[in-house]
């Protein structure tokens, strides 16, 4: 039986990328998937109590879960460059903007 | 003060109710039921193994402390700021420290107690006591 879990999550924006931090406890890379589409992004993991083979539980307040959590980001992410890494147990996802999305200071020249 | 998340589950899905269930028990069982971090304790013949969530943390930051049959973890979490420029949409993760006790039902050993920090699990290994471990008696047959 997987209970399904919302993550916590940090999301934080700056002129050129929006990072998005979530803690996500035993969840190996390829248990995770991250999905973006129309804007949306979608984080799923898996993850499921290691034991070993003949061990009996005396106490057990942790199974298998199911991580899932949606955002609606604004637009010009530029998908080619997202980067993941997920380092014991949080991932952290970094999601540049696309160049023409970010603002420009323009200097103007004195003619 | 770290805080656990619980389940996002609708109110009385059948296969629910089990784990409702044993929420209720370990309430009444007298256990904080928000206790931090959640863990699980099992054993095999040789040991017993306490595997407990904790993310994000780094091992020097986490401290184990093991007498008779009482072990005890604490950590501090630490959650640096992003950068000086630009904003929060959302902060939900939080940092500081947590103590969490647990009672084993049997001795162990706290000379040989190991403990490793994978992908944000704590398991700590603690051999039993040589008096806790089952023994095998062998029956001899009678006459002959």
């Amino acid at each position: 039986m997987n209970s399904v879990y919302k993550p916590a999550v940090d999301v934080f924006e700056t002129d050129k990328a929006i990072t998005v931090l979530a803690d996500l406890p035993g969840v190996k890379t390829q248990d995770l998937e991250i999905d973006l589409r129309d804007n949306v992004l979608t984080l799923t993991a898996r993850a499921a109590p290691v034991a070993a083979e003949k061990e009996t539980d005396i106490v057990r307040e942790l199974g298998p879960k199911k991580f899932v959590r949606q955002f609606t980001l604004s637009k010009g992410i530029d998908q080619s460059k997202i980067e993941a890494k997920l380092t014991d147990g949080v991932l952290r996802l970094e999601l540049p903007k696309v160049e023409k999305a970010r603002p420009r200071t323009i200097t103007v020249k004195a003619g | 003060m770290l805080t656990r998340s619980w389940p996002t589950r609708p109110l009385f899905h059948p296969s629910d109710l089990e784990s409702v269930r044993r929420d209720l028990f370990r309430f009444f069982d007298g256990e904080e039921p928000n206790a931090f971090p959640p863990a699980n304790l099992s054993q095999d013949d040789e040991r017993f193994f306490v595997r407990a969530e904790v993310p994000g943390l780094k091992p020097e930051d986490i401290a184990i402390s093991a007498e008779k049959n009482r072990l005890t973890i604490s950590g501090k979490r630490v959650i640096a700021r992003e950068g000086e420029q630009g904003r929060y949409h959302r902060r939900e993760r939080e940092d500081g420290t947590f103590t969490r006790t647990f009672a084993l039902p049997q001795p162990f050993d706290a000379d040989k107690v190991e403990a490793s920090y994978v992908d944000g699990i704590l398991t700590v290994t603690l051999p039993k006591a040589a008096e806790a471990k089952p023994r095998k008696i062998a029956v001899n047959g009678g006459g002959s």
